[in-house]
């Protein structure tokens, strides 16, 4: 596992024009906010361009490009500098913002896109599986999340409710 | 909660601190690393399982079965 390594060739592909903007999310995207955690495979979240040609949004460019390049296909993974990638199309609201809104960050000089804290935070709290709940409480209690700004994501795509709901479940001081 | 234990996971909060506001580069080496680490766990879990399992493969290439004291 190499995500140097692994960025260079998603930054190739992107240049290549085979996709357009992206932004690692999931554990790794988290790892450039908290403390590092183990994981098996890179998020990368792809927004795809509408295209009247192509209604429906496919990710067999992206595997023809890899495989081409030598890259393995598994199950829902492409093998990519040793390195296990999930390739997730922008399908929701909050997730298409968070693309847009994503950061450069410096990785041992590869540039990669990763969501902000906050979209990563609220995009963990929609999934809301216990290890996104996990993460969840970690940005709180590591003060990684600007809160106005956190706020301002959960209202318009709907999460206020769910949101009000996992502060009293666990970050309520009393249980 | 005991002062011990308080002692304890404060000590363990300021561990996750300080791994958090390491450099960026760091901190994914150190993912790679865990990462690496968590899929041998994985693998080894999963060939003890596959040893247990009635009609297994048994021999030199195969898993060794848990031990009483594991």
């Amino acid at each position: 596992m190499n995500i140097a390594d692994t960025i260079k060739v998603i930054n190739q592909m992107q240049a290549d024009g085979v996709i357009g903007s992206y932004a690692v999310g999931g554990a790794v995207g988290a790892t450039f906010y908290l403390e590092p955690v183990a994981t098996f495979d890179v998020h990368i979240f792809v927004h795809f361009e509408p295209n009247p040609d192509q209604p429906i949004i496919t990710l067999k460019p992206i595997f023809a490009y890899l495989a081409a390049r030598g890259c393995t296909h598994e199950r829902e993974y492409v093998n990519i500098a040793g390195t296990p990638v999930q390739f997730l199309a922008a399908g929701t609201s909050l997730v298409d913002e968070a693309i847009k809104q994503a950061i450069p960050h410096d990785l041992d000089g590869t540039p990669v896109w990763v969501f902000t804290a906050e979209h990563l935070c609220a995009v963990a709290l929609k999934v809301g599986r216990a290890k996104d709940k996990t993460r969840v409480v970690q940005f709180i209690e590591e003060e990684a999340i600007d809160q106005t700004r956190f706020q301002a994501i959960l209202k318009p795509h709907g999460l206020a409710d769910r949101w009000e709901k996992f502060e009293s479940q666990f970050l309520a001081d009393q249980p | 909660m005991s002062t011990l234990i308080e002692r304890m996971l404060e000590s363990k909060r300021a561990f996750r601190r300080d791994l958090a506001a390491r450099p960026v580069a760091e901190k994914i080496r150190l993912l790679e690393q865990l990462s690496e680490r968590a899929r041998v766990i994985r693998r080894a879990a999963t060939a003890r399982k596959a040893a247990m399992t009635p009609g297994a493969p048994s021999g030199p290439g195969a898993a060794m079965p848990p031990s009483r004291n594991s």
